[in-house]
């Protein structure tokens, strides 16, 4: 089974990067450059992970994790937020909402 | 919540060393060594000469501030020929690519390292107590430029040895009012 994974992030650089990282395993990976982006193309694709970013422009991760965690049909698919805005605070305030882990 | 000029050089020092030593460790499997530049303390305290003088090479520079409870901006120095290897390492690309590709291309992988550093050393302060948020990366290009903050800034100016060559923090934090 070939895994698809989801990553969100305003920066190409860091897309590149997470391309980069899983391209010795079997998966395909899609792209998108905010949140809103990203919402439609998880209800169309339905990804096995999403990797998301915190601070971007038109919708933040943050936004688009509550609207992705309150969606039944998207609710299920694992989160991991890659961010440089960590910090004990920010983690907890975003573990409320739901995700697997912080990078 | 503790004030802000109660932040110690001592973690100013210790925040930086491991936020550049885990960005460049984890993204381009480098390990840093904070060096002492010559006749001075690892702790080079404003005022100072520019991070550059006496080194007329061409320098990329990456810059993120952070704002809140602790106010600042981190400049991170690097010789173009560093920053070039570091951007084609981090997106796996040849020189002959990035060469195609333009600036443009280091220009963001090099803010985005900044920004990585930058985030953790603000991580850092956070859990110290100063809340703050990070500001969206800039970058600087040239040679023989000085950098110089106003007088009602501490800087602090710490020097890496990364397999020869040399990655600069100057670290600009704004004073208690």
């Amino acid at each position: 089974m070939r895994y698809k994974i989801l990553t969100v992030d305003d920066s190409k650089t860091v897309r590149i990067i997470v391309r980069k990282a899983f391209k010795t395993f079997d998966c395909e990976i899609l792209e998108a450059g905010n949140g809103v982006e990203g919402l439609a193309l998880a209800a169309k694709e339905n990804p096995d992970l999403i990797l998301l970013d915190v601070t971007m422009p038109v919708m933040d991760g943050v936004e688009m994790l509550t609207k992705l965690k309150s969606d039944p049909a998207l609710k299920g698919i694992p989160v991991m937020m890659l961010t440089a805005e960590g910090g004990r605070d920010n983690v907890l305030k975003i573990a409320k909402i739901g995700f697997v882990t912080t990078w | 919540m503790p004030a802000a000029e109660q932040i110690t050089d001592s973690l100013i020092r210790d925040n930086i060393a491991r936020a550049v030593g885990d960005v460049f460790k984890t993204m381009l499997g480098r390990e840093p060594v904070l060096t002492p530049v010559a006749g001075a303390n690892l702790d080079q305290v404003w005022p100072v000469q520019s991070p550059l003088a006496g080194n007329p090479r061409p320098h990329v520079v990456g810059t993120v501030g952070f704002i809140g409870d602790a106010n600042g901006l981190i400049y991170l120095y690097l010789d173009i020929g560093f920053a070039r290897h570091c951007t084609c390492q981090l997106l796996g690309m040849t020189e002959a690519e990035l060469e195609a590709a333009g600036d443009e291309v280091m220009n963001d992988a090099i803010g985005e390292l900044t920004n990585m550093t930058v985030g953790s050393f603000k991580n850092g302060l956070c859990d110290a107590g100063y809340p703050c948020k990070l500001t969206i990366p800039s970058i600087l290009h040239g040679s023989n430029f000085t950098i110089e903050p106003i007088s009602s800034v501490t800087r602090l100016i710490y020097h890496f040895d990364c397999g020869g060559h040399r990655i600069i923090a100057d670290v600009l934090m704004k004073q208690e009012e």
